[in-house]
């Protein structure tokens, strides 16, 4: 458990002063995967018949209040904080990267979905919208992550438990 | 006299909007960069499932 928090901390340490020193300096990430998002959502709900229209991080529906991609909203840190804990707890090395890259994928999938939600939002209850806003994150990303990360330790549990089951058959 | 008074109202008048204009509203503020909220629970979450792991792996 003491190397589990030490890898853990160390990976977010590591990934702070690498944000706050490259990547939020640089921008491109982050502007990269706020408008990639926009452009998703806006497809997404286009495939729903909805008229649309996306500048830059901004989705609007004709008619109504605007949903800006700010860089915390692109999910950048939750792919962090997914990733760190995959990292950090025990388990196969091969199925780690296969965890990693298929988790951030969710998550971003799982964002765009989100900012469909928000815009469509300013159509259905704009005056719950901050509420509704708080507590996305609750409803959309947090039982994924959870379950996957809960998949990760039954994995590294029957890697770690399946030499000993050998050896006692 | 009259004159002198009138353009002296009317220069006191056109200052008073000076002293009582009010200053600009302020200019709006950085929005807020980290808009997914919630994100301690899940570290609280994570941390509870990794020690219940390691714990009760160790029990076995």
């Amino acid at each position: 458990m003491i190397g589990f928090l030490v890898k853990a901390g160390l990976f977010y340490i590591v990934w702070q002063v690498v944000y706050d020193l490259v990547i939020y300096p640089d921008g491109r990430l982050d502007q990269f995967l706020a408008v990639s998002v926009a452009i998703l959502a806006k497809n997404g709900l286009a495939l729903f018949g909805w008229q649309i229209n996306v500048w830059d991080r901004l989705l609007v529906i004709d008619g109504y209040r605007g949903v800006e991609v700010l860089n915390g909203c692109n999910a950048l840190t939750l792919m962090a904080l997914y990733s760190g804990f995959i990292i950090s707890f025990q388990g196969p090395n091969k199925k780690r990267i296969i965890y990693l890259l298929s988790g951030i994928g969710i998550i971003f999938i799982l964002n765009v979905i989100r900012i469909m939600a928000f815009s469509l939002a300013t159509v259905y209850f704009q005056p719950h919208w901050d509420t509704f806003h708080e507590f996305s994150s609750f409803i959309f990303f947090y039982p994924v992550i959870l379950g996957i990360w809960y998949q990760w330790t039954l994995l590294s549990e029957e890697n770690t438990q399946s030499p000993s089951e050998l050896s006692i058959a | 006299m009259n004159n002198k008074l009138t353009t002296l109202i009317i220069i006191a008048l056109s200052m008073l909007t000076f002293v009582v204009a009010q200053d600009p509203p302020p200019l709006p503020g950085a929005p807020n960069q980290g808009p997914i909220p919630g994100m301690g629970w899940l570290v609280i979450s994570g941390l509870i499932l990794a020690a219940k792991k390691y714990f009760g792996s160790h029990k076995k």
